[in-house]
């Protein structure tokens, strides 16, 4: 015989709230499970980002009409730096995402060896690359794989995502970029057909080049600039952040107004009890406070169940097919948790409706 | 202890539909014994014993208690009232089903610690019902669970137990052990009994007769008297 604790009457009445808890525990996996979502899309971009190469501030492609004028004026500015007029098919960006966020440059150029140069790069070991998918690495990079002269870096090798196979030529010494290689000419990808101006580095003694050309140039020519890279990936995020929020919001809306009637029900089910409790002597407000602490037992329950369940799910998805493509859904993101709490606070809000107008005893009490 | 006077009870549904549910009440009543309440359905039974705990207001007259108003009092203070002071048994029991036997007892008591629990087996003991204490209430027969909202109405030691058709859903073996305890209980208390069955009310010190939301005072009186000159 256990006696009534002040929770035993609560706790018995949660069963009858379990469309509810089962609610919100689905709501609330499908949000968290969604922000997991976004936040490896996220990462994935960030790391598909520009690598800025150092010292080359500035290419100008040769179909961005920026007059010669304009470029004599950019370098009377710009000291320390070169100007480099090409076609932009010529350089294009191949970026390898995978733990390490391994970056190679793919260039259409027949000669790699003036970018290697102006880059600082020291050539250690084999020869620069003569044919198309020939690569040479950075060192560190290359001990980093384990990777050797005459190693083939397939689509399959783990922690690499690339379109075709590449054969490492050469190992070289320097900063920044981890690979260089010759491109395919059938499937290079200019990045942007209209580049005209492509300040490639956000290392300091570059900044004021940056500022420069945003400020004179950024009104005249298609300008793209670090910042403007970065940009585009909070606009891509945005849309992204905007679209969860919709469904989140449409998401709460409908299991609310849904949910506000499966508990008026089941209040209107239990409103004797409601009258019995009234009847005896309990005040309006301790009725409430009960039905309240119930709905929030439940939701809150719904609650840790669904972070629960979206976690369990991004964990089976991450060590069954994400770890080898070198990507993971991030488990415990603390704003997401927080955020998403939003959904049995919602619950709560809307349910609490049902007590509250079931406790207007007309001429009770 | 209770004082009605004047006492009126209307239900206004709208323009055409009143009834007169209580008309000019006047009564008085001591602090202890059984009091029945009888007449037919829909004279006003349940009425006078919710405009006398407090459950509905009187549209005109005043309800004392204890030498308070209970009709002019805040609703925390008549619930604070009821829950301490009164008792009640509702006709099928009104027991909350998710809650055990015991658990049930226990509603009214705000403080649900040990000694509570401890008093509560004690009167399910009384009752004769202790080994259903972790029951629900759905296991129960009709008779099991009008016990059980007997120790639900006496855990608090109310004043006043006020009992509506208690026995309604009672054979006539259950309803008369039902009425004992009742009749027990009110050698230190009030207790009220609505019933339309006079057979079960014969431990009555006083018999109330109410016809069409009147009381019917000839009956009162001739009842009253029989039951004054038995106790001489
Ligand atoms: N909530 C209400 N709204 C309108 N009229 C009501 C309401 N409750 C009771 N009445 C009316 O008041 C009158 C007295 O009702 P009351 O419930 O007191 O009768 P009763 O003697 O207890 O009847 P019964 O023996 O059937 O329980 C009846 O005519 C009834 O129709
Ligand atoms: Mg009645």
């Amino acid at each position: 015989m256990k006696p009534l604790s002040a929770f035993a009457f609560i706790k018995g009445s949660i069963p009858k709230l379990l469309p509810m808890a089962i609610t919100v525990c689905l709501a609330v996996a499908v949000l968290y499970f969604m922000a997991m979502f976004t936040q490896q899309i996220n990462t994935g971009v960030e790391e598909a980002g520009i690598y800025p190469l150092e010292k080359m501030s500035l290419i100008l492609g040769d179909k961005s009409g920026v007059s010669k004028d304009d470029i004599n004026n950019i370098g009377k500015n710009i000291s320390n730096s070169k100007i480099f007029v090409i076609n932009p098919i010529d350089v294009t960006y191949y970026n390898i995402i995978g733990y390490t966020s391994a970056f190679i440059i793919m260039s259409g150029q027949k000669d790699i060896e003036p970018i290697m140069k102006m880059q600082n790069f020291k050539l250690i070991e084999g020869c620069l690359p003569q044919k198309p998918m020939e690569i040479v690495l950075n060192k560190k990079l290359a001990e980093n794989y384990g990777f050797k002269l005459g190693t083939v870096i397939r689509k399959n090798t783990k922690g690499w995502r690339i379109e075709k196979d590449l054969k490492v030529v050469g190992i070289f010494e320097g900063r920044a970029v981890t690979g260089m290689g010759m491109e395919d000419e059938s499937i290079l990808k200019p990045r942007n057909p209209y580049i005209s101006l492509l300040v490639g580095s956000d290392a300091g003694s570059l900044q004021p080049v940056n500022k420069y050309i945003e400020k004179n140039f950024s009104g005249k020519y298609q300008t793209l600039t670090l910042e403007a890279e970065k940009n585009t990936l909070n606009n891509f995020n945005g849309p992204i952040n905007a679209l969860e929020l919709f469904i989140g919001l449409v998401l709460i809306c409908v299991i609310g107004v849904f949910l506000s009637n499966i508990t008026s029900i089941q209040y209107s089910l239990r409103r004797k009890e409601l009258e019995l409790l009234n009847a005896i002597g309990y005040t309006r407000k301790y009725i409430v406070k009960k039905a309240l602490k119930e709905i929030a037992v439940a939701a809150g329950l719904g609650y840790i169940v669904g972070i629960l369940l979206a976690v369990a799910l991004g964990w089976g998805m991450n060590i069954c097919f994400l770890s080898e493509k070198g990507m993971s859904f991030p488990l415990f993101l603390g704003g997401s948790m927080f955020s998403v709490l939003i959904v049995p606070a919602a619950i709560i809000l809307f349910s609490i409706k049902a007590p509250l107008k079931l406790t207007k005893f007309r001429d009770l009490a | 202890m209770f004082e009605l006077k004047n006492v009126n009870l209307v239900y206004d549904l709208g323009k055409e539909d009143v009834t007169y549910a209580l008309k000019n009440i006047n009564f008085n009543c001591e602090d202890k014994g059984l009091i029945g309440i009888i007449g037919p359905s829909g004279s006003g039974k349940s009425s006078i014993l919710y405009v006398m705990s407090g459950l509905k207001r009187p549209t005109s007259g005043t309800v004392v208690y204890n030498g308070r108003s209970i009709d002019k009092m805040q609703l925390d203070m008549k619930a604070g009232i009821r829950l301490k002071e009164f008792g009640f048994i509702f006709q099928r029991g009104f027991l909350i089903e998710y809650l055990s036997v015991i658990d049930n007892v226990l509603v009214p008591v705000n403080e649900k610690g040990i000694e509570a629990k401890s008093k509560a087996a004690i009167l399910l003991d009384k009752l004769g019902i202790l080994k259903l204490a972790d029951k629900k209430p759905y296991q129960l027969s009709g008779g099991q669970r009008q016990r059980v909202a007997i120790a639900r109405a006496l855990i608090n030691n109310p004043k006043v137990v006020f009992a509506d058709e208690p026995t309604a859903a009672l054979d006539h073996k259950s309803a008369s052990e039902v009425m004992q305890i009742l009749a027990e209980y009110s050698q230190s208390a009030l207790v009220f009994v609505v019933t339309h069955d006079t057979s079960i009310i014969g431990d009555a010190v006083r018999v109330i007769s109410i016809w069409d939301g009147s009381l019917d005072l000839g009956i009162e009186n001739k009842i009253q008297n029989t039951r004054q000159g038995d106790r001489k």
